[in-house]
């Protein structure tokens, strides 16, 4: 049984992408099998922090839609990432990326594609790669992609910053999520400054949103230094940065 | 909440994400769990509504999502299974300027 997580934020800029393949990779180190879909067909990047570029990627999700290939074919096995942290295990990252070409994008927004076959794609290759999870970034904000990933997942977290506008946000996405009755929704606070009291941070969302804070991530010169060149938990084991993003995976219900 | 009027959805092609919450709730709660199960058969949509629901109560919700075009019947050897009919991603219309130009980039 594979668990569908969405990763989502109202905002743009929240770090969701940076954020959904540091937790690829923390889970795949707990020896699991992940998969990754970039849902976030108008503005797409986080095959970038697998290092994967336009000659390493065949297909893309935009193919599968346009029903130029089988979503199998759009599965690309980034494992190497992990440097083989894991011996032994049978755990792994395949990354299903969407396409950077304006063209392709263009194409897709402008001519549409079933949702059916987004759900059949997300079942096929939780049983073709025997996923444990499969995770989704979602475009920022609220449109059909956006409902139609958070509808299907078992569980949704939420990617917010200690900011007025994300905390405005983040209650329009939370009201979505009762509508579509999302099994577990968590809330994880993002970039926040290291001098603020992380605790009473926590407390206070939790109580504003009734919803449990699965972590409260630092905003890290390291990360920016990093600047998307690659998975930051990985560079940075002993990080506290990376000790939180691993507290995160404890309170995903499986 | 009001029911939204059958004859409105049987001309759309099935359901629109945004159009879930004006459901009743009995409709929008199977809604969402049939579409994380995926295809389910009568009796696993009994089952999911409550041991105190009765056939004809089954029949009778499962009959008003069909009619709207919420959800399809899909024919198997034995028994059918039914799924939730999701509408397609509708297109959007490009600025002509920008139509052109990756017109133009598709050519080269």
């Amino acid at each position: 049984m594979t668990t569908i997580v969405s990763v989502h934020s109202y905002r743009g800029g929240t770090g969701k992408s940076n954020f959904t393949a540091n937790l690829a990779a923390s889970i795949a180190l707990q020896g699991k099998r992940v998969g990754i879909i970039d849902t976030d067909i108008q503005s797409p990047g986080i095959h970038v922090l697998f290092e994967l570029d336009d000659e390493k990627i065949d297909f893309t999700l935009n193919d599968y839609l346009s029903g130029f290939c089988n979503v199998e074919d759009t599965a690309h096995d980034v494992s190497q990432i992990l440097n083989g942290e894991v011996d032994g295990s049978n755990s792994g990252i395949y990354l299903i990326p969407s396409s950077m070409k304006a063209k392709d994008i263009a194409q897709t927004l402008g001519k549409g594609y079933d949702v059916d076959l987004l759900t059949d794609g997300f079942k096929e290759l939780s049983s073709y790669l025997q996923l444990d999870y499969l995770l989704l970034d979602t475009h920022p904000g609220l449109n059909e992609e956006t409902l139609f990933s958070i509808g299907i997942s078992d569980v949704l977290l939420i990617i917010l910053r200690p900011d007025q506008q994300d905390y405005l946000g983040t209650a329009v996405v939370l009201e979505v999520a009762e509508h579509l009755e999302v099994p577990q929704v968590l809330l994880v606070v993002n970039k926040a400054l290291p001098e603020l009291d992380f605790n009473a941070l926590r407390r206070q969302v939790e109580e504003t949103y009734q919803k449990t804070v699965a972590g409260v991530l630092p905003l890290s010169h390291e990360m920016l230094r990093l600047g998307s060149e690659g998975i930051f938990c990985l560079l940075h084991p002993e990080h506290e940065l990376t000790a939180e993003l691993n507290k995160i995976v404890s309170h995903m219900k499986v | 909440m009001d029911e939204l009027p059958a004859q409105e959805h049987s001309k759309a092609s099935g359901l629109n994400l945004f159009e879930l919450n004006k459901l009743p709730d009995s409709q929008r709660q199977l809604i969402n769990w049939m579409r994380r199960k995926g295809d389910c058969s009568l009796q696993e949509i009994a089952t999911q509504i409550g041991d105190g629901e009765h056939d004809e109560a089954v029949r009778t919700l499962l009959d008003t999502l069909l009619e709207k075009g919420f959800v399809r019947e899909l024919l198997g050897e034995s028994s059918p299974s039914y799924r939730v009919n999701m509408a397609a991603k509708r297109g959007r219309e490009l600025p002509l300027k920008l139509k052109q130009a990756l017109d133009k980039k598709k050519e080269e």
